[in-house]
């Protein structure tokens, strides 16, 4: 589903980074370690095509992503890429459920508000839709946070640090539920982290 | 979607948005109230002015003699005698007196003495029945037939002079015989007669009633409206009168663009003051703006990464900005016509002079157009950060 060769990106201050070659079928989970300061999070926005590449390879569900231009770089990740990132970033105007079915809106999907309850039944939030997110607990956020990555269906689910803010008990939750979730919709999974709770829990990993 | 954005961050922001469009309302409203009001009473005056070249009467502030005679506004200047209009209206330059003479009143309006070619002149056209004809039949106009519920046939009892409470000439009653249709015009609000009418009763009161006083020349009057044959009579008349009489003339056109320059420094101040708080509304919609994006930077770079386009979020700050705007200026019209409703009713109880409520004037048009131009201007800026954000950079902001 998400293949990468010889990937590199360097920044204005020609600091180059090269990383590893990956290959994720779907349904699969794949762990990336590293410590700070390694282009975790860089890798992760190449994966989720916010950065281009100064060079190498990115596949995703058969496309070469250096062929789309900007534009449609945007469409294509709408559908295609969910990502939850390390901060639960919402539409504060909007309410749970709104920002659920905000994913649908900007992919250019219907908006499914079924879906929306659906996930957030299985994501044991459904009495918090009407809510404001800034309302909701940390936690709570995070939850959110994943049932909409989840909204468009994506072939590919990055997901940065997703449990970096969480204790023990929540961390395992989180990890079961986006093990579960991509599952479900027959996503592969790339999950970027140093935490080191994770490691034991997946076993195809690759640290930078 | 993003409309319910637009609108749930306008209301998120209750009080920056308030006043946004209070300052956009009042600035709005106040020009559009000077419009409204200085346009009607421009075309009042001019309406009233149109055909008349000069007005004679007694001396005094040819202004007053203007807005009285005219206008039917200010207090008179004195009595002329008729006898004086005898050799004016032999002139070959002059084409048409009008004597009037007032000096009563019933129940605030005047009671005008005057000849039938002044109806004429207004071209006042009856609603119901005749001109006045013998002493003590009046013709009223529309506003007074309305205001006073006057009907046909009825009667009442003059008061001596302009205001309301006058002594009352109660032994001597007028009678409607003719109601004139609404024409816009100073004639609305005037009751006519033929001028016996009002010789007759100060004749009658000055002998019963102040038998020590000296018997005054019969046949005054308080004012003539003149119209010339050609302009040569503004050039050379007005002089001779001033000179050679012991009345004065007056030229309504000069005295009324005198009244306008002195009311035209006033209505300039007022506009630039109202200008000055649409632009403050503008700086105020700018700064709600400008930190709104810099608050909603993050949803701005997760839309963007969820699949949004710069332009369409660019529109939908823009939309903010507009929207604000725009019911600022809806708010501030409303608010001008109920100001003008207001005028109009204090008007109406001083002056008998009522303001029309217009539909939108040709310029508050102009003042939509600005009003969008000051609400884009101010969102232009903070909505073009929009195309500078960096969505990776924001959103891996650790």
């Amino acid at each position: 589903m998400l293949q990468t060769d010889t990937l590199k990106f360097s920044y204005q201050n020609k600091q180059v980074f090269r990383f590893p070659d990956i290959h994720c079928k779907s349904e699969e989970t794949l762990l990336i370690l590293g410590n700070s300061g390694t282009g975790k999070t860089t890798f992760l926005n190449l994966l989720a095509l916010l950065l281009n590449p100064s060079d190498g390879v990115l596949n995703i569900n058969n496309t070469d992503t250096a062929r789309l231009n900007e534009k449609s770089k945007t469409d294509f990740r709408a559908k295609n890429v969910g990502i939850v990132f390390q901060k639960p970033y919402f539409v504060n105007a909007l309410n749970v459920s709104e920002n659920l079915v905000l994913a649908n809106y900007l992919g250019k999907y219907p908006m499914d508000k079924l879906k929306a309850e659906d996930l957030a039944k299985k994501l044991g939030f459904d009495h918090l839709m009407s809510k404001k997110v800034q309302e909701l607990s940390g936690g709570e956020q995070q939850r959110v946070c994943i049932a909409r990555a989840l909204m468009n269906n994506p072939k590919v689910i990055l997901a940065d640090e997703p449990t970096s803010a969480l204790d023990d008990e929540n961390c395992q939750k989180v990890a079961d539920l986006l093990e579960k979730q991509s599952k479900s919709i027959g996503a592969a999974l790339i999950i970027v982290t140093h935490d080191h709770r994770l490691k034991s829990r997946f076993s195809n990993q690759i640290t930078l | 979607m993003l409309l319910k954005i637009v609108w749930k961050n306008i209301w998120a922001k209750k009080l920056n948005s308030f006043l946004c469009i209070l300052l956009m309302m009042f600035g709005i409203s106040i020009i559009s109230l000077l419009i409204n009001i200085g346009n009607q009473l421009q075309d009042k005056f001019s309406k009233n002015i149109s055909g008349i070249d000069m007005v004679v009467g007694a001396k005094g502030s040819p202004l007053q003699l203007i807005l009285s005679g005219v206008y039917q506004i200010d207090a008179p200047t004195g009595n002329i005698p008729m006898s004086e209009l005898q050799s004016l209206q032999m002139n070959p330059l002059v084409k048409q007196v009008l004597p009037l003479s007032m000096g009563d009143n019933y129940q605030g309006f005047r009671i005008v003495g005057t000849i039938h070619p002044y109806l004429k002149h207004f071209e006042a056209d009856y609603a119901e029945g005749v001109g006045f004809k013998t002493n003590m039949e009046v013709v009223i106009g529309s506003t007074v037939a309305k205001k006073l519920k006057l009907k046909l046939n009825d009667s009442f009892a003059s008061s001596h002079g302009l205001e309301k409470e006058g002594e009352a000439h109660g032994d001597k009653k007028y009678k409607v015989v003719g109601i004139l249709k609404s024409n816009n015009s100073v004639i609305d609000n005037l009751i006519l007669c033929n001028l016996n009418s009002i010789w007759e009763i100060h004749d009658h009161e000055n002998a019963e009633m102040h038998e020590g006083e000296v018997h005054q020349e019969k046949q005054d009057i308080t004012c003539a409206l003149v119209k010339f044959r050609s302009p040569m009579g503004l050039m050379t008349i007005p002089r001779l009168i001033n000179q050679n009489t012991q009345m004065q003339a007056a030229l309504p056109a000069i005295e009324i663009n005198r009244l306008f320059e002195l009311m035209g420094i006033g209505i300039d101040a007022f506009k630039a003051l109202a200008i000055a708080i649409m632009l403050i509304s503008g700086i105020s919609v700018f700064v709600t703006l400008y930190n709104a994006l810099k608050e909603r930077k993050y949803e701005m770079a997760l839309m963007l990464s969820m699949g949004g386009k710069r332009l369409v979020l660019f529109l939908m700050l823009m939309l903010e900005g507009l929207i604000l705007s725009i019911s600022g200026f809806v708010l501030g019209i409303i608010l001008s016509r109920f100001g003008l409703w207001l005028a109009s009713r204090m008007l109406d109880q001083n002056f008998n002079f009522d303001l029309q409520q217009n539909m939108l004037q040709k310029e508050e048009i102009y003042l939509l157009i600005a009003a969008l131009l000051v609400g884009i201007f101010a969102a232009l800026i903070p909505s073009l950060g929009i195309y500078k954000i960096n969505i990776s950079k924001t959103l891996a902001n650790d």
